[in-house]
């Protein structure tokens, strides 16, 4: 450790905590990434790998959406690094007619906004999706070219390019404590070591509000304990990265079991199943016994084919989601030195969006104003505080 | 479909089998799943009828299959156990422990059992051990062979190469010569065991074992095939299957090339603790086999109340161990579901699996997994045959920064296929440790998750649909 510490302290090796070290080094920044476990072995690397668009809320995150969607084209140049993004194109399934007009206003609205999407009947869904059950969806909302990517090389690409840059990384370190005197940060402990730092970065997901907790704030955080599974390599069965319009329908936090419906085949053939997910308190990697049953329902009924394929493995993770669909990004205002950037609803899709921003918010750049709306301080309806 | 009971024994083998023929005996209702469709396991595998039938493995196993296949054990064949979870909200009160046994079997089998005790017995697995040209057709493992020559009476090659450690190799030699095989050498990793003398004791009594090393000592020396003592096979080669074996000695001092259509690799063999390790038991790693292992109390149980291991799975110690390991795990549990046990079967139990345990700790220590193993790995050898990963990969992943066999695995995907790192975990974690300096308990395991066994996709599901 230098002797005047690090300017930044990035907390957490995921997506984001990644990014945000590689353009803070990448911009002089003496800064050190800390992660308790391995890079990626949290939310970031138990996803489907989805560069998402045509699911963002309206207003800033959309509009911030297609910005960090368009950096995706020369991203893999930028990094000199194959993350195996590819542009496959996406479908939500339509189950009803009331999912029918939510997605025929959202199509319309995000049309106008300059998104590339569509509607398409139950006919049009099978003739681009032949082995999706006739029965399963009634239309889609559709997008050409929304892409996927590993996330893992993401991550990897991050670290490598940040290292270049003189970016430490410390894994199996866990932070038990953020430093706070006076109103401003000054590092953070770990079991081993007080750590300097004049900025530190929370993007460690859903760990992050128990670390914004030994600063003294409370982060709107609630997280979901999301479960899927993946098969085999099989030959081609989808195409397209496939979810379920069920999600614009607002439902009750709940600690039930919900079941939603996503399914990706990666290039290699296998294909991944999801989510089983309920809401919870309890930050556990554990597969629950009723998960899987769940899921295999689901996708037999979507894709019959699948009734005989070999299920490899499942797995499960905590994911951070903040009540009102928006994400935590911005310096803590009672904390001076504290930066929050996690609770993402789509988080590779702004990613590297994301990274960049958070380097112009430590090196006190000028940033877009109505960032505010993202302070990770805000009133956040449906938020229960900790006791 | 699912079923309450009082004790789930998983794995048929001479553990599985003991244990569900001591509960019968007790009277308790016990189910016993196995993924082959007769009981036996490894060591008392059986012969289908119409191959010819199985010769009595030894004077124990006849009882254990007829109690087994009788009336008092709820026997359930062709099943694989792919998910054991604790019933939830009991982590930390159970007194009795329960458990949700997930199971794919035959159309009626359960899928759910729902067992107050849950005795494991899954033995182990041979351990792969890579080189350059493993992969390459006519390569296999002594079990692999073993059960070729001695079960489905088909010689796996002609021209046959043994390379190994420990007596299976002569064992495998035996079969192998009479059932007219020639063998091109029989390599052992390790050095001629000359300090076996110093456990003497240990061998003392165990005739049946040095009766079976004298008859394959015996068919050995009218075959004229030595033992080469500290030698290994360096490199298999071949167009599209192996006609080559390159040999020397483990110093790796000379090579020579010897014509062979068949490989058969003997290293030992590895605990499969999946299930336990999935069931959030406690393990440690052990030094001398070099796995890990679960940590068991004096009546077999687990860090999980009601929940034991026995037999191989729990460290190899063969089928005498795991038989009376068996026994020993059904008293417990018997114990632990409140039935009275007598204290003289008890101690009659620990005696004789003092006197077994002594024995298979001779032979651990006698051959031990070579250290040179790790000198025949090249940058193409492959490490990973489900996603086709190379040393070379995984060496890569270790220089960007990868320090434990998750994050190898994250980034090169080493361990992510159907084996779910059965194959490559051990080998990744050993050339970790090797590349790093560190001992291999600090580079991590790969960690089971459920279905830990490919299932089909409608055999997750809970009640059987259609059909």
């Amino acid at each position: 450790m230098p002797d005047r510490g690090y300017d930044a302290v990035v907390v957490g090796g995921g997506l984001i905590g990644s990014a945000a070290a590689y353009h803070l080094a990448l911009s002089g920044v003496r800064t050190l990434l800390l992660e308790n476990g391995d890079l990626a072995s949290g939310a970031s690397g138990a996803n489907f790998g989805l560069v998402q668009v045509q699911d963002a809320e309206f207003g800033l995150s959309l509009e911030l959406t297609l910005k960090g969607y368009q950096a995706f084209s020369s991203l893999q140049a930028e990094l000199d690094y194959d993350v195996g993004y590819r542009r496959a194109g996406s479908l939500l399934l339509i189950d009803n007619d009331q999912q029918w007009s939510t997605v025929e206003e959202r199509v319309r609205r995000l049309r106008s906004a300059g998104v590339d999407t569509q509607l398409l009947d139950g006919e049009e869904v099978c003739r681009l999706e032949p082995s999706l059950s006739p029965e399963s969806a009634i239309g889609a909302q559709y997008h050409p070219d929304e892409g996927e990517l590993n996330p893992f090389k993401l991550i990897q690409a991050y670290a490598l390019r940040g290292r270049q840059h003189g970016l430490e990384i410390r894994t199996h370190t866990e932070v038990t404590q953020v430093r706070v005197r006076a109103g401003r940060v000054t590092g953070v402990d770990t079991p081993a070591e007080h750590i300097l730092a004049g900025w530190v970065v929370l993007a460690a997901g859903a760990w992050a509000r128990y670390l914004g907790r030994t600063a003294g704030v409370d982060l709107p955080l609630h997280w979901v304990h999301g479960e899927a599974l993946i098969t085999e390599p099989l030959g081609p069965l989808a195409r397209h990265s496939i979810g379920s319009a069920a999600f614009y329908e607002a439902t009750e936090e709940s600690d039930q079991q919900e079941v939603g419906f996503c399914l990706r085949q990666r290039p290699e053939g296998n294909v991944m199943v999801g989510e089983a997910a309920f809401v919870t308190d309890a930050l556990g990697r554990g597969v629950t016994a009723n998960a899987l049953p769940a899921i295999a329902r689901q996708a037999q009924r979507r894709f019959p084919a699948l009734r005989q394929a070999a299920v490899i493995r499942g797995w499960a993770i905590p994911v951070a989601f903040v009540p009102d669909n928006r994400p935590l990004l911005g310096p803590v205002p009672e904390v001076e030195g504290l930066l929050v950037a996690t609770g993402l609803k789509s988080t590779i899709v702004l990613t590297p969006l994301f990274g960049a921003l958070i380097a112009d918010m430590v090196l006190g750049r000028e940033v877009d104003p109505r960032l505010a709306e993202f302070s990770p301080t805000r009133a956040v309806a449906g938020f229960a505080p900790l006791a | 479909m699912s079923e309450s009971i009082e004790l789930a024994v998983v794995g048929a083998g001479p553990a599985g089998m003991a244990a569900a023929a001591q509960a019968a005996e007790l009277g308790l209702p016990v189910a016993l799943a196995d993924a082959f469709s007769l009981p036996g396991g490894q060591y008392y595998k059986q012969t289908p009828p119409a191959l010819g039938g199985t010769p009595t493995p030894d004077e124990y196993a006849p009882a254990l299959l007829a109690a087994v296949q009788g009336g008092g054990v709820r026997w359930l064949p062709g099943t694989s156990a792919w998910g054991l979870f604790p019933e939830s909200g009991s982590q930390q009160d159970q007194a009795d422990g329960s458990y949700l046994l997930c199971l794919y079997g035959p159309p009626g089998t359960p899928r759910r059992i729902k067992a107050r005790t849950v005795i494991l017995a899954p033995g182990a697995y041979d351990r792969p051990v890579p080189f350059p040209g493993w992969t390459l057709p006519g390569v296999m493992t002594a079990g692999a062979a073993l059960t070729m020559v001695k079960h489905q009476h088909v010689l796996p090659g002609q021209r046959i190469l043994l390379s190994g450690t420990g007596p299976l190799q002569l064992v495998l030699a035996r079969h192998l010569l009479e059932a007219g095989a020639e063998l091109a050498a029989i390599l052992d990793a390790n050095p001629f065991p000359w300090r076996g003398w110093r456990d003497a004791t240990a061998v003392w009594g165990q005739w049946a074992r040095l009766r079976e090393g004298w008859d394959s000592l015996r068919a050995m020396a009218q075959a004229r095939a030595g033992i080469r003592w500290s030698h290994l096979v360096w490199r298999a080669e071949g167009d599209g299957r192996v006609e080559r074996a390159v040999v020397g000695p483990s110093d790796g001092s000379s090579h020579e090339a010897l014509a062979v259509d068949t490989i058969c690799l003997g290293h030992g063999f590895t605990p499969a603790v999946q299930l336990s390790r999935l069931a959030g038991c406690e393990h440690r790693y052990d030094t001398d086999q070099r796995a890990y292992i679960p940590v068991r109390d004096q009546w077999l149980q687990t860090t999980r109340p009601g929940l034991f291991v026995a037999g191989d799975g729990a460290g190899i110690g063969g089928k005498d161990v795991a038989r009376l390991e068996g026994a020993l795990a059904a008293l417990g549990a018997a114990r632990t579901l409140g039935r009275a046990v007598a204290p003289e079967r008890v101690a009659s139990l620990q005696q004789a699996l003092d006197r077994q345990r002594r024995f298979a700790g001779v032979l651990t220590d006698l051959f031990p997994l070579s250290a040179h193993l790790a000198d025949l790995l090249t940058d193409d050898t492959l490490l990973c045959r489900c996603e086709e990963i190379t040393v070379g990969q995984v060496r890569q992943a270790i220089a960007d920064g990868a320090t434990t066999v998750s994050a190898v695995r994250m980034v090169t995907r080493a361990g992510m296929g159907r084996c779910q790192g059965r194959m490559c975990a051990s080998s990744v974690a050993e050339l970790l440790a090797r590349e790093l300096g560190q001992p291999v308990e600090a580079v991590g395991q790969a960690t089971p998750r459920p279905p830990i066994v490919p299932v089909p996709l409608e055999g997750l599901i809970d009640e059987e649909e259609g059909a």
